[in-house]
């Protein structure tokens, strides 16, 4: 399955995965149109800046998810196959249980109802919103073993480099 | 508007100091309940609130993101106690009670009581957006030091 | 209605506590959110702090005991007896006939004031419970450090990158040091608690470490051993700062990880990995109390946490240090007061002729006496042989406090005249001839010092309902006696407790009134800022280097034999206070825990056949106890917990004393479990 992966050293902080996020929520999926719209779009990921690096964070979609076990209403479920984790708004009574068990801080509260907010890793679409918005390329979508692939292959660089260098 | 009390329960020491202060703001009875694995439990005011959608008095009410209980409306029923998902209502004698957010603290100006008292820093009056927000910088905080030992 | 600011009367930490007035009566409490220390916190014991206040049970008149119960009398007559009875037992016996308990509860100036008394009396037979809590790090770090004291503020732990927490349970015993803990862990620091049980503080941990009792040695000198293999130890500060190091390299040579292993019962690589966390990280704190400093070893303990400190070069810096968490809310101040059986104020040696008659001539005398007198535990030794004969007690519960309570017990019955001076009527009082009430924190003022050397201001709240403040009764005694002409108030003593003791001399009354946070003493004037952070350029000590005291693992005075298979440890719970005599009168902190219980592993509990909640009876060489058996993980196979704030656990407890601080072993006795307490099932 494929997962979005960061790579921390690529991003600069611009917001365009916030921004492309809150988009991709809004009912017309156009920004322009976007910023008038009841409910207000909002995004499901969050840039944040901590020790001067810049960190995008979004759901992880967790094995065995601490969100999913807190609920009490049914309202997120998981996915056994792709482990997305999915939040039904109808049945969401905004008790906060997985916004205090989330270990990354990545449930929000949705603006003009007392109800949750999460990334759904875009259903509808083949790349999610963010990811296709990322103009260096810090966020990847790719299975994990590729992106593991894409690592090892920056290291490589780095060591053939070095022997480069010392001849 | 849109502030809660928001737990962190990996912060809690069972220390039990928001029983008792809660018990002493409400004429001895604790709204809040603190489990001994370290979880202190106290009414959620959900949305549409299954206690709310019981009660056939009417002594439940939402207002304002919050549910409010009217105890001389209250007829003992027990059906809110029944209905809640956390176990928050409690009874005593033939009456319902329940955390009201420390009200008369509110009206002037002040925390609720848990959420002040509250040694360990586990419970937090804040909004979702701020509590998350410093739940990302604590996440983001071993993030940047994994990716500070590796060198980039 | 107005909020009145004090400090609140539980533990060492010294938050403050605001009350709520309102035509001259309490009617609430108030949490005071700009202190610096808990931004408002509170723990369950200080937001029940106000029902000490009205309690039906407090003593509202003095008392004396007759054959057919008390009496009550009045306060001109209570002080005309005591006066009397002092001092008729002074003329026949000679001054040391007389023993003085001082009190960590109350304020600064009560208790320099009641070591004045008994040391213008003739006599250094005073003493007060710190001999039972921290008096090994008065000794201990006073050698290593010069100071006796924590080195840093409560809240610089958040600074910390690695917090190495040994024997203390602060969760349920200091809360509030939790809040700034959890801080530092938020902020990425490491924290490691050794400690036999698995505390709630222990839960906080990244890495536990659950040692045999009484093996706290093996394991510091196991992690020293780690660090000194590694090369891990900050040679340029021990070369600066502190000598006696190459003594302590000899004596770790033939120790290894593996024997602290074996000694401790850990598995060698979490050893390891704590002593490269500790030594490695920019700044790493010692957190240690009870259990380091309870057992017959408990200096060596205290020392062994400052060699591993001073190896590491974590001293002197934010974030670092040794914080021994006091117990009490004024145990810090009683001591500094020289409420101590061998120091006078200022922590003054009694044997020390120039400051002791430094000390006399502000006091109008020519000499005070020099011998050392007698501590806690060796003055009821001395009431048994007769040596002592009467007791004056303020605010003090030996009867429930003191080791081996047998004994202590004898000793109170056998005393000629016993005075005691508290709330309720303890177990101590009710052995007494003469029981004086007192006002409680909120009906006086005063200043106390915490545990982080803070002292600070705690202002009367309510008028005091037929008490008198201890001050008040000790300055009319003294006058009774003719020590002094006139009474003192509160402000007056500070201003001399300035005089005597050169760390105080710029915290006067006005500049604590008018500061939310306190001062920190070393204040050596007026316009000095105080000193949150000790030992920054120099040590305390007279050269101003830090010195190394080699120690050594000892086992502990008694090991489990075939009558007595298992360990006994005591403890703390959170929502009860020491001796209890406070929570156990109020009822919001008491239904946590009605009566005594204690904590047995599952596999002992199985083997026999003991089921949650049944009594049991607890035996040991000593005594025995009833108690209800909670079956809980906590505790390791062959030992078990028992929180001493109910009366008879220290029936169990063991009287061996460490050869230089004079505390009992509390916290290591051999002991057995038996099915069936007299109440049955």
């Amino acid at each position: 399955m494929k997962e979005i992966f960061v790579r921390l050293d690529r991003c600069v902080g611009c917001h365009s995965c916030e921004l492309a996020c809150a988009v991709e929520h809004s009912r017309s999926k156009n920004i322009f149109e976007a910023i008038s719209e009841t409910p207000r779009p909002r995004r499901r990921l969050y840039v944040e800046y901590v020790m001067a690096r810049k960190m995008p964070f979004l759901c992880r979609h967790c094995e065995d998810a601490p969100c999913v076990r807190a609920c009490r209403t049914g309202a997120l479920t998981q996915d056994p196959l792709t482990r997305i984790v999915t939040h039904n708004p109808d049945k969401c009574i905004g008790c906060w249980m997985c916004t205090m068990v989330c270990p990354y801080g990545v449930i929000g509260r949705e603006w003009e109802r007392r109800i949750a907010l999460k990334c759904d890793r875009c259903p509808g679409r083949e790349i999610p919103a963010c990811v296709e918005a990322c103009p260096t390329k810090a966020l990847v979508f790719m299975e994990q073993e590729e992106f593991a692939r894409l690592t090892r292959l920056e290291a490589a660089e780095e060591v053939a480099k070095s022997y480069r260098i010392a001849g | 508007m849109g502030y809660e009390v928001l737990v962190r329960p990996e912060r809690c020491i069972s220390c039990y100091a928001c029983e008792v202060a809660c018990a002493r703001e409400h004429g001895g009875l604790s709204n809040v309940w603190v489990l001994p694995q370290g979880v202190p439990i106290l009414c959620r005011h959900c949305q549409n609130a299954a206690c709310l959608e019981v009660c056939y008095t009417g002594a439940l009410e939402q207002r304002d993101g919050e549910v409010i209980f009217h105890r001389e409306k209250c007829t003992g029923c027990e059906l809110c106690l029944l209905a809640c998902p956390f176990g928050a209502i409690g009874l005593d004698g033939k009456r319902a009670y329940k955390c009201d957010l420390c009200s008369h603290r509110r009206q002037e100006g002040l925390m609720p009581a848990c959420a002040l008292t509250c040694p360990a820093g586990a419970i937090s009056y804040s909004c979702v957006a701020d509590f998350s927000h410093r739940k990302r910088g604590i996440a983001g905080l071993s993030w940047a030091m994994g990716y500070e030992r590796r060198g980039k | 209605m107005k909020v009145v600011p004090t400090i609140c009367p539980y533990c060492g930490a010294g938050c403050p506590l605001g009350i709520k007035v309102s035509n001259g009566e309490a009617i609430g409490i108030e949490y005071i959110t700009d202190h610096p220390l808990t931004k408002g916190a509170l723990c369950p014991k200080g937001n029940a702090a106000l029902e000490i206040l009205y309690h039906p049970n407090r003593i509202r008149s003095p008392m004396v005991r007759e054959r057919g119960g008390w009496r009550e009398i009045g306060w001109d007559e209570a002080l005309e007896l005591l006066a009397r009875r002092l001092m008729e037992v002074k003329e026949k016996h000679g001054p040391d006939a007389l023993g003085f308990l001082s009190s960590a509860k109350a304020t600064n100036e009560e208790n320099y004031l009641f070591q004045k008394m008994a040391r213008l009396l003739g006599t250094n037979n005073v003493d007060h419970c710190a001999r039972l809590c921290h008096s090994p790090s008065v000794v201990g770090l006073r050698k290593a450090l010069g100071s006796g004291t924590m080195t840093n503020p409560i809240p610089d732990l958040a600074n910390s990158r690695c917090i190495f927490i040994l024997g203390s349970n602060f969760a349920e015993n200091h809360p509030i040091v939790s809040r700034w803990v959890l801080e530092a862990k938020d902020r990425g620091a490491f924290v490691i608690v050794a400690d036999p049980r698995y505390t709630p503080t222990a839960q906080l941990a990244n890495l536990y470490l659950p040692l045999r009792p009484g093996t706290n040695i093996a394991l510091l000198n196991g992690m020293m051993a780690v660090i000194l293999r590694e090369g891990l130890a900050d040679f340029q500060f021990i070369a600066q700062r502190t000598k006696g190091f190459e003594a302590l390299r000899a004596s770790l040579s033939d120790f290894s990880v593996e024997k602290a292993s074996e000694i401790t019962g850990l598995n060698p690589a979490d050893i390891v990995t704590a002593a490269r966390a500790y030594a490695r990280s920019e700044a790493s704190a010692i957190i240690y109390c009870m259990g380091v400093t309870q057992h017959a070893t408990g200096t060596d303990n205290v020392l062994a946490c400052a060699n591993l400190a001073l190896m590491c070069g974590q001293v002197g810096r934010p974030g670092t240090g040794l914080f021994p968490l006091r117990g009490q809310n004024n145990v810090q101040g009683a001591s500094d007061m020289g409420a101590l059986a061998d120091l006078l104020p200022g922590y003054v040696p009694t044997t020390d002729d120039g400051g002791r008659r430094r000390l006399a001539s502000l006091w109008g005398r020519e000499d005070l006496p020099p011998k050392p007198g007698l501590t806690v535990v060796e003055m009821m030794e001395a009431a048994i042989e007769g040596k002592i004969k009467a007791m004056y007690i303020m605010g003090e519960n030996p009867a429930v406090s003191d080791p081996k309570a047998g004994d202590t017990l004898k000793a109170l019955e056998k005393l000629e005249f016993l005075a005691v001076q508290d709330l309720f009527l303890t177990e101590t009082a009710q052995l007494a001839h003469l029981v004086l009430p007192v006002a409680c924190w909120a009906e006086k003022s005063g200043s106390y010092t915490s545990t982080e050397r803070r002292v600070q201001w705690s202002e009367k709240a309510v008028e005091p309902q037929g008490v008198l403040s201890d001050l008040e009764i000790i300055g009319l005694l003294g006058k009774k006696i003719g020590l002094w002409d006139k009474t003192f108030s509160p402000e007056e003593v500070l201003r001399e407790i300035g005089l005597a003791i050169p760390a105080y001399r710029g915290i006067t009354p006005e500049r604590l009134k008018a500061s939310t946070e306190g001062i920190f003493w070393p204040c050596p004037d007026q316009s000095h800022p105080g000193t949150p952070i000790l030992h920054r350029d120099r040590f305390l000590t007279p050269d101003g280097k830090a010195n190394f005291y080699p120690v050594s693992h000892q086992p502990p005075k008694e090991e489990p034999s075939l009558n007595f298979p298992l360990i006994m440890t005591t403890g703390r719970m959170v929502a009860h206070y020491n001796s209890g005599a406070l929570s156990r009168n109020i009822l919001p902190l008491s239904r946590y825990a009605p009566s005594l219980w204690v904590e047995i592993n599952p596999q002992d509990a199985e083997e026999m056949g003991l089921v949650e909640g049944e009594r049991v009876r607890i035996s040991s060489p000593r005594g025995e106890v009833e108690a209800m058996v909670r079956i809980s993980e906590k505790v390791i196979p062959g030992l078990i917990f028992l929180p001493f704030h109910f009366p008879g656990v220290n029936f169990l407890t063991l009287k061996e004393l460490d050869p230089e601080a004079r505390i009992p072993a509390y916290k290591v006795s051999a002991c057995r479990v038996e099915k069936g307490g007299s109440h049955g099932v």
